[in-house]
């Protein structure tokens, strides 16, 4: 146990340097998140066949690989094809990306539970159908979403997947201490605040 | 003088800082019909669940067939074997077929073969009318069908007691009263039934003793003929006179002969 | 070239799935089991269950495969293939944890009671009443957390086991084209995420309950 404390005493700088990253990490991934979750969700929900099929395989792709791997395409691989990002830029993108597909389906399932009732209302007041309509489903789901559950899950995402970059850059948190010590206490307990 | 099965003393149960139930006795003798009437939130179905060990009840005695059941070290398992038990909600096992429903308290509890189980199985589904029901699950079945599949399934583990806690309060108008057919008829063949309920008619025809409770405590008992023509205590003229208008008309519809 | 990429990283694939073959039961086992206490165990040990289920699911897989990794691998001696699918079957197990309570949760406590009403010892009607049932209701989500766990067997490729990252990193360096053999790579899992999630699916299908109304 002394040694537990004597350890992050001593990493504390390194410690800190790595949880402040890993914050901005986290809130870049889950703003873009964002950005990029609404729309797709309805683009899927209300876009025609070909946005709907774009949609659909942006959420399938992102959810369907590991984090850890799409991090290593954008940085790594992206570079073979011309396009170079720094190690943050490309955490950011990647993280944003990942988390956009989640949020995708999580909007997609706010949407859809209230959507259907909303159109039919829509349907019977045309005053609302010309453009105005994108508003009236978007309001209520949102809200909903906002209390629902869901977005107590979605933060561990983002949060976790910064640690990730360690490995091509003393970024983030794990890694410093991971490499100075090859027993089992990594700096694990600044996630553990973060997450839950 | 015929020994009673039943036959509870001083009972007395507390929920979350409440005395549910102050201080309750009864006695229930073989063959009895018992009906528990009363408004609501009284602890009725508390009293019931104790009857069979499902709440346990904070002290007081409860007897089964001369055996203290609420004593330290009994097998409370075992005593609920003697209860059957008819739900509000019918509580059917839905991942089972109305079949399987009544087969598995006799093959998972009783240890029965699944040739001597299926037989008793369907001996008392045909005793509820549900014989052409067997590979229908619960999820496909009407409330009253749900019900007497309930039903077979206590009567299958053949109790000594049957409990009927609300048997009809969850059902459709026009599906009580082939539930009430089948517990009139259980009590016809002298099967030894402790209801609650708020059907009023059928406590008037079928019961061999009418027990008003209210508050945690007996307010009155006796003959239905003494009880609803000429109860004693104010509180259960009160209590009778509301519900008999309003269940007067629906009475028409229920009974059924 | 890029055949030869192609078949360096599919040699990976049996190790990945040998992966995954071990973390799945075993944290499927592990998950119901702490579920059970956590819906029917006392408050001690319910508690005790919530408080691992938080660490689980608080902490970011990789950290938490590290330090299981190393307290596994300091003090029983096994591979790192071994010892990282057990890791991954411990940090799942938190998962599945709260999945199958939610699915106990749902069936509702009825059905217990009711068990119980015929005699049934609380074991009895949890292994005939509350399992079957939930089981069943808990496919949807399980199958989420199953590719979760196909993709978290990227991880281990951190604890120096050959699967398929690690033989996409080995490609990458090796032939300098970093887009194909972790193209390839993304490709490889999320067929496998496909595949299991189609799986499951027909799994449902077949073993679905007619009309089952569930309490929330």
């Amino acid at each position: 146990m002394i040694e537990f404390v004597n350890f992050f005493i001593k990493y504390f700088p390194d410690l800190y340097q790595g949880a402040l990253i890993t914050i901005k990490i986290t809130a870049v991934g889950l703003g873009l998140g964002f950005v990029l979750g609404l729309p797709a969700a309805l683009l899927r929900v209300y876009g025609g066949k070909y946005f709907r099929w774009l949609a659909v395989a942006y959420v399938e792709l992102f959810r369907g690989t590991p984090v850890l791997v799409q991090l290593f395409v954008i940085y790594f691989g992206l570079p073979d094809l011309g396009v170079t990002f720094s190690r943050l830029t490309a955490a950011y993108i990647a993280l944003g990306l990942n988390s956009g597909a989640y949020q995708a389906e999580y909007f997609r399932g706010a949407i859809q539970a209230i959507g259907s009732g909303q159109m039919m209302a829509d349907r019977a007041y045309p005053a609302y159908t010309r453009g105005d309509n994108r508003h009236l489903p978007e309001q209520t789901p949102f809200a909903e979403l906002l209390k629902s559950t869901q977005l107590g899950n979605m933060q561990p995402c983002p949060i976790h997947c910064p640690l990730f970059i360690k490995y091509y850059g003393n970024l983030s948190v794990a890694f410093q201490p991971g490499n100075r010590l090859n027993n089992n206490f990594p700096g694990h307990n600044i996630p553990l605040y973060l997450g839950p | 003088m015929t020994k009673p099965i039943i036959e509870v003393k001083n009972l007395k149960k507390v929920y979350g800082g409440r005395e549910i139930l102050k201080s309750i006795a009864l006695t229930v003798n073989e063959g009895d019909t018992v009906v528990i009437i009363g408004p609501s939130g009284t602890g009725k179905s508390t009293f019931l669940r104790c009857l069979n060990l499902l709440t346990y009840p904070d002290s007081g005695e409860i007897w089964l067939d001369g055996k203290l059941i609420n004593a330290p070290g009994v097998n409370q398992d075992k005593v609920r074997q003697h209860y059957g038990m008819v739900f509000q909600d019918f509580l059917l096992f839905n991942h089972l077929t109305t079949l399987g429903n009544v087969m598995i308290g006799l093959t998972k509890v009783k240890g029965l073969d699944q040739k001597t189980a299926k037989e008793k199985a369907m001996k008392e589904l045909r005793h509820v009318g549900m014989q052409d029901h067997i590979d229908q699950y619960p999820g496909q079945l009407s409330g009253g069908q749900k019900q007497r599949v309930a039903i077979a399934r206590a009567l299958a583990m053949d109790p000594r007691v049957i409990l009927f806690d609300e048997p009809t309060s969850a059902l459709d108008p026009e599906l009580i009263g082939e539930v009430l057919g089948v517990m009139k008829k259980l009590a016809l063949e002298g099967m030894t039934m402790v209801c609650v309920t708020h059907e009023m008619g059928f406590a008037r025809e079928v019961a061999d003793r009418i027990v008003f409770m209210e508050g945690g405590v007996v307010v009155e008992e006796g003959d239905p003929n003494e009880m609803f023509y000429h109860p004693k205590v104010q509180r259960t003229k009160e209590f009778l006179w509301k519900i008999t208008e309003l269940y007067a008309s629906s009475e028409k519809n229920n009974s059924r002969e | 070239m890029f055949i030869n990429i192609l078949f360096y990283i599919l040699s990976g694939v049996g190790i990945t799935l040998s992966v995954i073959a071990i973390a799945l039961p075993t944290g499927l086992i592990l998950g119901v089991l702490l579920s059970l206490i956590r819906v029917y165990g006392g408050t001690l040990f319910s508690g005790l269950a919530a408080v691992y289920s938080t660490i689980m699911r608080g902490i970011p897989h990789i950290v938490l495969l590290f330090i299981l990794f190393f307290v596994i691998a300091g003090t029983i001696n096994l591979s790192p293939l071994l010892a990282g699918a057990v890791s991954l079957a411990i940090i799942s197990s938190g998962y599945q944890l709260e999945i199958f309570r939610g699915a106990i949760q749902s069936i509702g406590g009825g059905q217990m009671m009711a068990a119980r009403a015929l005699g049934m010892t609380k074991l009895k009607a949890i292994r005939y009443i509350i399992l079957p049932q939930a089981l069943r209701v808990a496919i949807p989500s399980w199958s989420n957390e199953v590719a979760s766990i196909i993709k978290d067997s990227s991880l281990v490729y951190a604890l120096g086991v050959p699967e398929i990252l690690r033989r996409a990193q080995f490609m990458s360096a090796s032939t300098y084209q970093p887009f194909i053999a972790y193209g390839i790579a993304a490709v490889l899992y999320f067929v496998m995420t496909f595949l299991a999630g189609r799986l499951l699916d027909k799994l449902e299908t077949k073993t679905k309950i007619p009309c089952l109304q569930l309490e929330k």
